[in-house]
């Protein structure tokens, strides 16, 4: 009975939400229900594609996902490879765990008061002389090129792969493999290259693709220091469902369907199967 | 080279910490002021003063510790009582989908019925609108605990006539320790650091201490934003120190 009980609320939890939301949301955004909706139509669906906004929204939001994880890994890969040989100092210890103290959201804050232009490295650069007016230091928050953003976001998941890489790396013996390389008379450096880099990647797979997916659903980073436009998916859906025009409501709708539908196509290709392989 | 790697990482890391710090004590910070700024414990005043924040860390502290324990409960309890399943490790990943959807997307796509459920504005319609990603996280993560050889030794126990009680209480639970500590600590976490659906479920009406920061944002002040962020991390901060020979234990493989 209790066994029955719990695949019966197991499916309800895990499975519930997604179809009340989702439904709602197709329903929504087909004109089927809601405020000034009289009726089925397509012209939301049609909106969202031909509106540059929407586009611009799920490519930009890729593309800062992208590099924010290329850059949290490559800079883990060098942190877990500089770790591997020796002792974790204290001082190791805080690289690695103080950054997964900060909720993203106290994450944002702290980066846009350390990089906006009368922030603290501006106040620092000013100090050595370097600008001499605030005017002149870059705009590195709610600039084009994200750079507050990525620096944000690296900060954030970076020290979560460099825990992740060193874990791996011991639980493959990779410094006795490292041994054994240099021995038959490799360099230190192909061996990061041809075995190290590439063996870990491959092992954790599941999870780059994981947080490659919680990065496109990051919401408060973008909020504090992203653009107005273009906007990352999920603070887009939640502009457009809960400001006051009520005409944006069911494209809001019809974007939140096309992003849930993007992350459960790539749960379902990448990542349920496997990640508990590493988890 | 990689000392100096090594270096760089470690003032990444802490720079945001000293900057939050520095923050809090500061006034009338001016640019291009960097060093010799006013000094005041007056923001820190505000936080027995004017009641918000102290009311906001305890609401943020009550609610990620409740779901902590049930979302931890939860977790250990149906992976259990999956585990009969052929394929429980299948169902269990089914936890991955409404875990990685962002929280504030199917907040946004459920605010209908939070609103027509009348939990809109309401610490309880929070907490369940939290609990949608604590909840099959926890699954997720108490599902790595049963190996087979745990299963094992519940089953050795049960033929050597335990009672199930008995093998709950002697066998598993003592053995689960190391996990369901970590359960507990991450989903408090994740309702301690939670914000987007928070805010749009609680409608500005449940001030958790990530809502309170945003409305310092918002107002541009910084240095009460920097008190409510520090609140949120000191103690974290002093949990990784107590807990430190442990990490370093776990670190070192």
């Amino acid at each position: 009975m209790s066994r029955k009980a719990a695949i019966g609320l197991f499916m309800l939890i895990t499975l519930g939400p997604l179809v009340l939301g989702l439904g709602y949301s197709l329903l929504y955004s087909l004109g089927l229900i809601g405020l000034m909706n009289d009726g089925f139509t397509l012209t939301h669906w049609n909106y969202l594609f031909s509106s540059t906004g929407a586009w611009q929204s799920l490519g930009y939001t890729v593309i800062v996902t992208v590099v924010s994880l290329l850059l949290s890994i490559g800079s883990a890969l060098f942190l877990s490879w500089s770790l591997i040989q020796r002792p974790i100092t204290f001082k190791d210890g805080l690289s690695l765990f103080v950054p997964m103290l900060f909720p993203p959201l106290i994450a944002g804050f702290v980066w846009y008061q350390l990089l906006n232009p009368a922030g603290f490295l501006s106040r620092l650069v000013f100090a050595f002389g370097l600008i001499d007016q605030l005017a002149s230091f870059p705009r590195w928050v709610n600039d084009s090129w994200n750079v507050g953003i990525i620096v944000t976001h690296v900060y954030l998941i970076f020290p979560i792969f460099s825990i992740l890489f060193l874990a791996q790396s011991r639980k493959l013996r990779m410094p006795e493999m490292k041994t054994l390389a240099v021995n038959l008379g490799s360099t230190s450096g192909q061996f990061f290259r041809k075995v190290y880099a590439p063996i870990l990647l491959q092992t954790t797979k599941p999870i780059i693709w994981l947080y490659g997916i919680f990065l496109m659903g990051m919401y408060e980073v973008p909020l504090l220091l992203g653009r107005s436009a273009p906007q990352a998916v999920s603070v887009f859906i939640t502009e457009k469902m809960t400001r006051f025009n009520l005409y944006d409501i069911p494209v809001g709708h019809a974007m939140s369907v096309l992003y849930t539908v993007t992350i459960l196509l790539i749960v379902s290709l990448f990542v349920r199967k496997k990640a508990f392989s590493v988890l | 080279m990689r000392k100096g790697y090594r270096y760089i990482a470690w003032v990444a890391a802490i720079t945001p910490v000293i900057a939050l710090l520095y923050l809090t004590v500061v006034a009338q910070w001016t640019y291009p002021q960097l060093l010799l700024p006013n000094f005041t414990l007056s923001h820190w005043g505000a936080l027995f003063t004017s009641g918000q924040l102290m009311s906001s860390l305890l609401l943020s502290f009550g609610i990620a510790s409740f779901l902590a324990v049930i979302g931890t409960g939860f977790g250990f309890w149906v992976t259990w009582q999956l585990l009969h399943l052929s394929d429980h490790r299948g169902m269990i990943s089914l936890a991955f989908y409404p875990y990685l959807i962002a929280p504030v997307v199917l907040g946004a796509m459920l605010n209908y019925y939070f609103l027509r459920w009348g939990l809109t504005g309401t610490i309880g319609g929070v907490m369940i609108a939290q609990s949608l990603t604590i909840l099959p996280f926890s699954a997720l993560l108490m599902s790595t605990f049963w190996s087979a050889r745990i299963q094992s030794l519940s089953f050795q126990a049960s033929t050597l006539g335990a009672s199930p009680k008995q093998v709950l209480q002697n066998v598993l639970l003592p053995m689960a320790k190391p996990w369901l500590t970590l359960s507990l600590v991450q989903c408090f976490l994740i309702s301690w650091f939670e914000f987007g659906i928070t805010r749009l479920v609680g409608v500005g009406k449940v001030e958790t201490l990530t809502v309170s920061s945003m409305l310092f944002i918002k107002e541009a002040n910084p240095h009460q934003a920097a008190v409510a962020a520090t609140l949120m991390i000191i103690p974290l901060l002093l949990l990784f120190l107590f807990n430190y020979r442990l990490i370093q234990r776990k670190l070192a493989g």
